[in-house]
């Protein structure tokens, strides 16, 4: 039986942000087609379309030739497709019988009643099609990591049995935290299933895609720009077609470093939080901007947390400024001059309902005071809104909430927060232009700039390789909480984009 | 409270692989022999054992028949209630409602019974309304909560007091004799030398266990206190079950409610009253996780019959009569910091 | 902007809605605005306006303090039992006595991270057995050497020393929110809680602290009852509970935190008192009382909860 699922020209926008345009593609039984691209590339927005989370603005989803209407998880189930969860998609306080039945109706939970041992051996059933033998009545957080996503793969596969065509199975970065040998056994799993089902494979490691992947769809800014069949690929071709329209304007002209001779302000040797990386070392001076590159999971924003001491490290060493150890917590970050611009803004940046002031003037105001805890709320007004006019706030007043700006002001008043502090030393720049307007952007990094010409030293974990390229002194690569390349664009030209790519998957 | 008994997972591990073979009586059975329940029961029976030992070396006269009667006579209502009130607990929610259920519980089925005030005389139908009205305080909880999307705390804390003043509102000029003989006899009747009222609680709750455990609403209870986004992004109706639950808490209390009053003989407002916090600590004490998603029911009546030793050894060794309250708060705190103590983390938002 | 339009109807629609039920309780009863009523009324309201101020500024910060009523209790009882030993500064004794023991309860509770409901139950749990405990379950009279407590009972041109002292305890605080730290902290920690700590807002400290005045305010509020009654009983405050939490939510303080104030809080207090008088003047029977505040309270609750924050509700 032949039986396929095809998109043609599927479109979706999350507001202004286009995340798929325009997208054909052709998913067949018996084919791994793996995905690649970089964060926000649209993989995972295509997944989601796929197991009916998200619908299409435009186009049409095909099975067979038929369009259907994939518009809820259930919808997609009953036409056999399961997502395997990057984060797992199971209850962990039900028996591992449960959550494989969770979301299905089966003969064993009629009338609300359960029958347990029915239940027990249709999961063990399910389980020993994937030759694992886990008990189905223990606990799911009870089991390890990869035990964990055998029982979430046995949910997906239970879908089998409840269509009558062979099932789309969506793999969304299974990986990541599998040891090697555990991968491995994943990989003769997909192997034995691959005659009976059709499957998508995502990855952020580009040798795991090329090693299954019978065909590699790449996506690039929401876009398909290449499909190749196994034989056909080309490494350095795939690079450059995952770079993108993230060109650097060959104008820019890279900015002059003020890097003193003196001792760095930073030094991290072999610094260690498992699982997000270890063994992680380096520098960085006075007045340096250190660029890192990364996709998600490689470990760049739980380092930014661990030197900001919202992570605590397991190993290694932090020296500040001098031979302070590294902050234990943000309260003593804060302190020691360490400021951070979360890449979650609105949960970590921000205080929603309180004013723009206030906002900005909450870690440093009392340094406008006295003592540190008496205010005086009319000095600490003034600098908020020297701040504000100098990143070119917009707004109606500084006493509307902080929520009633556009994201881009929203930034820039949380880098305001920071740049209040008089002894600002360090800033921690953590995905800074995610959900940028280009006009905000420059602002924030406009006034980064000035700042670190001034003595500030940043470390900055770019959205876009070109932002990295047009703002650091010296970038490191991170892949799988490792350091895998390190650039010094201030000393000669600036790296080519496809060496950071090839370094970051 | 995490008992994780290496003996029930060998025993899980090879029911896991070669169970299918075996007849379906014996596999049921089995099966009772290793869920999780049985593995997490040995903590507090441990500790049941431990105090009752302490307090007969301390006395000398706690390990008498008379006094272990007493003691589960005792611990038979709050058993009943904590059972009642684990529903709500383990989806990580809390149910502060209890006295206000029991209050008015009380006054109707004092009221509708044959009475020493009016002429009613409904008898098992007086009862039964008692039931239905406790049942429609946790409906109206349940839905304020999940539907209105309020926090429990401050739904129920406005329910109880709701309860206090129907109550009282209903409460006559003097008070409500209770003469129906039906009802009089729950606290009458002796089998066995314990009174029916025991052998209620105790089916009450089994009864409570096994809906937790055979049923798709208790182990959507379990599930809603686990992961409650996950189990909504699944397409489960949560919302049902969250309600479903607070009824079934209300319910209970006022089955322990018109228990209490059979053995008082009259309707009472007082009648809940210094019950909700034993019975939170009863759940906590059996191993129910107040973020949810842990305990049972028969775990939190083994905390309420623990609470009931530890008052009556206490008493016993001479401890006044007021300090009830104040060694279960003090247990509860305990309680809690131990379960909890490993959960900390530097950012972590507790309100 | 629809948010400011909002605010503003929610810090003013509790003092609209005070405005209205006194304005419709003097059209019913012309009596109650006489100065000797509103005297009457002051030291009547007092131990609740306390009580909703304390109660106020845990929820401020998202948690919630549910022991109030047991410090006043226990406060009371306090003042009699210790006066042999402190004689007539006993009653300051008591107050300070119950700061410490809010500082220790909002201490554990965030150091060991435990929800402030669970914490605050089992305290109050506690205290109404210490009550029952320390009293022998018996109302005993003030003694009558005791300097705050009799300071309380009397009159300074004709306005009780009460409402002077609660005027100065919210001048105190307003003062403390407005111009220190703690103040901007504690909304920070109410608004967000994990940005504020993102943000070097000291969590501990704060929370401390908001335990501390909540406890302080409660045996204040204590004071004030036996000020009134001259006599102390174990459960002096036992129902004030949903009292204080009814205020709370009235004046417009939202329970999942960060919107409201000492503004509020005193509007809350003096609605709450006000609608104990207006159920005496239409006929509730006091015992009846508590259906009006549950539903009252589950009312402002469903109006104020800002849902979209609580991610989850339990």
């Amino acid at each position: 039986m032949i039986g396929s699922l095809a998109l043609r020209g599927v479109r979706k926008a999350y507001g202004p942000v286009v995340a798929l345009e325009g997208l054909d593609l052709e998913l067949r039984v018996g084919e791994v087609v793996g995905l690649v691209g970089q964060n926000g590339s649209g993989k995972s927005t295509l997944l989601k379309i796929l197991s009916g989370l998200a619908s299409p603005d435009r186009g049409e989803i095909l099975l067979d030739g038929e369009p259907i209407l994939l518009d809820s998880a259930a919808a997609a189930a009953r036409y056999g497709i399961g997502m395997v969860h990057q984060e797992q998609s199971l209850i962990p306080n039900l028996t591992v019988a449960e959550n494989i039945f969770l979301d299905k109706a089966h003969a064993s939970k009629r009338f609300g009643l359960y029958n347990w041992p029915a239940l027990n051996r249709a999961a063990r059933l399910q389980l020993q099609k994937l030759g694992v033998d886990i008990p189905t009545n223990k606990r799911v957080e009870d089991l390890r990591f990869s035990a964990r996503q055998q029982v979430e793969f046995a949910k997906v596969l239970a879908i089998e049995e409840m269509v009558d065509r062979p099932p789309l199975i969506l793999f969304d970065e299974p990986t990541s935290l599998l040891t090697p040998d555990e991968i491995q056994a994943l990989f003769a799993q997909i192997n034995r299933l691959r005659a009976r089902a059709s499957i998508v494979f995502v990855s952020h490691r580009l040798e795991e895609v090329l090693e299954i992947s019978d065909r590699v769809v790449v996506l690039t800014d929401g876009r398909k720009v290449a499909e190749r069949t196994k034989q056909s690929i080309d490494r350095e071709e795939l690079y450059e077609l995952m770079v993108g329209r993230q060109r650097v304007d060959p104008s820019i002209q890279h900015r002059d470093r003020h890097v003193t001779g003196a001792a760095p302000l930073l030094e991290v040797d072999r610094l260690a939080s498992e699982p997000h990386f270890h063994g992680i070392s380096f520098k960085i001076g006075r007045g340096e901007i250190l660029g890192i590159a990364g996709v998600l999971g490689s470990g760049a924003e739980e380092l930014c947390r661990a030197l900001f001491g919202a992570i605590k490290p397991d190993a290694g060493t932090i020296a500040f400024n001098g031979g302070a150890s590294g902050p234990g917590s943000p309260r003593a970050a804060v302190q020691l001059g360490i400021g951070y611009l979360p890449s979650d803004r609105r949960s970590e940046g921000m205080l929603p309902g309180r004013s723009i002031t206030e906002n900005a003037v909450i870690t440093y105001g009392g340094q406008y005071g006295w003592k540190s805890w008496l205010l005086s709320r009319r000095k600490e007004r003034e600098a908020a809104q020297r701040w504000i006019r100098r990143l070119k706030v917009k707004m109606d007043k500084e006493g509307a909430p902080i929520s009633s700006l556009s994201g881009g002001n929203q930034q820039k008043v949380i880098l305001a927060k920071w740049l209040l502090g008089r002894n600002l030393r360090l800033l921690l720049l953590d995905h800074p232009s995610r959900g940028l307007d280009p006009g905000a952007r420059d602002d924030l990094f406009e006034v980064v700039r000035e700042q670190v010409d001034k003595g500030l030293s940043v470390i900055f974990v770019a959205d876009t390789i070109a932002e990295l390229l047009e703002l650091s002194d010296r970038i490191i690569v991170m892949r799988d909480g490792e350091v895998t390349a390190e650039f010094n664009p201030a000393l000669g030209a600036l790296p080519r984009e496809e060496d950071i790519v090839a370094a970051m998957v | 409270m995490t008992t994780s008994d290496p003996t029930a997972r060998v025993a899980a591990v090879s029911e896991g692989s070669g169970g299918s073979a075996r007849n379906g009586l014996v596999a049921r059975l089995s099966f009772l022999r290793n869920h999780t329940v049985w593995s997490r029961l040995g903590g507090p029976l441990t500790a049941l054992v431990v105090l009752a030992v302490a307090f007969q070396l301390i006395s000398g006269s706690f390990l008498t028949v008379a006094n272990l009667r007493s003691v589960v006579e005792a611990a038979a209502v709050p058993a009943i209630v904590a059972a009642g009130i684990s529903f709500v607990l383990i989806m990580g929610a809390i149910d502060l409602s209890m006295e206000g259920v029991m209050a008015t519980a009380s006054m109707v089925a004092a009221l509708l019974v044959a009475n020493g005030v009016n002429g009613n005389h409904y008898g098992v139908l007086g009862l039964l309304a008692a039931l239905l009205v406790s049942v429609g305080f946790g409906l109206f909880s349940g839905v304020l909560n999940a539907i209105m999307r309020m926090p429990s705390l401050i739904v129920t804390l406005g329910t109880w007091f709701i309860g206090l003043g129907l109550a009282a509102v209903l409460f006559p000029q003097r008070v409500p004799q209770i003469k129906d003989g039906l009802f009089l006899a729950i606290a009458q009747v002796r089998i066995l030398d314990f009174s029916l009222t025991v052998y209620i609680a105790i089916a009450m709750v089994v009864l409570a266990q096994l809906v937790l455990t055979f049923t798709r609403l208790g182990r959507m209870i379990y599930a809603i206190g686990g992961e409650e986004l996950l189990l909504a992004a699944s397409g489960i109706a949560v919302r049902r079950y969250k309600i479903a639950a607070f009824a079934l808490s209300s319910l209970f209390a006022g089955i322990g409610s018109l228990l209490l009053s059979a053995q008082l003989g009259s309707g009472n407002t007082d009648i809940g009253s210094g019950h909700l916090f034993p019975a939170v600590s009863a759940s906590v004490l059996g191993g129910t996780v107040l973020t949810g998603g842990r305990g049972g029911a028969v775990q939190s009546a083994l905390g309420a019959l623990i609470l009931e030793v530890l008052s009556n050894g206490l008493i016993q060794i001479g401890a006044g009569p007021y300090t009830r309250n104040i060694i279960s708060g003090a247990i509860i705190l305990a309680a809690v910091a131990i379960g909890g103590w490993n959960r900390r983390a530097m950012l972590r938002v507790v309100k | 902007m629809i948010g400011d339009r909002l605010q503003l109807i929610r810090s003013f629609a509790p003092l609209a809605f005070l405005i209205l039920l006194v304005a419709a309780s003097a059209v019913i009863a012309p009596g109650v605005l006489q100065p000797d009523s509103i005297i009457g009324f002051i030291s009547d309201a007092a131990p609740v306006i306390a009580l909703v101020i304390g109660g106020t500024f845990p929820i401020l910060a998202g948690s919630i303090d549910l022991s109030v009523a047991g410090v006043a209790s226990v406060t009371g009882v306090l003042v009699v039992v210790l006066n042999p030993v402190f004689g007539p500064w006993t009653s300051l004794v008591v107050v300070l006595v119950a700061i410490l023991f809010g500082a220790m309860q909002g201490f554990v509770h965030t150091w060991l991270q435990l929800p402030s409901f669970i914490v605050s139950l089992a305290t109050l749990s506690i205290l109404s057995g210490l009550a029952l405990l320390l009293s022998n379950a018996t109302a005993e009279p003030v003694p009558s050497d005791d300097i705050l407590v009799g300071i309380l009972g009397n009159s300074v041109a004709g306005i009780p020393n009460t409402a002077i002292l609660l005027v100065l305890i919210v001048a105190v605080l307003r003062l403390a929110m407005r111009f220190t730290r703690f103040g901007r902290d504690v909304y920070a920690l109410g608004s967000g809680e994990r940005a504020a700590l993102m943000s070097g807002v000291n969590g501990f400290v704060t929370r401390t602290l908001l335990f501390a005045i909540s406890a302080g305010c409660a045996a204040i509020a204590g004071l004030f009852l036996i000020s009134v009654t001259s006599f102390s009983s174990p459960t002096l405050a036992g129902n004030l509970l949903l009292l204080s939490i009814v205020g709370v939510v009235l004046g417009g303080t939202a329970i999942s935190g960060g919107v409201g104030g000492l503004f509020a809080a005193v509007v809350g207090g003096l609605i709450t008192a006000w609608l104990r008088i207006v159920a005496v003047i239409i006929g509730v029977a006091p015992t009846a009382q508590n259906i009006i505040f549950g539903l009252t309270a589950l009312i402002a609750v469903a109006l104020t909860t800002e849902r979209k924050k609580l991610g989850v509700i339990k």
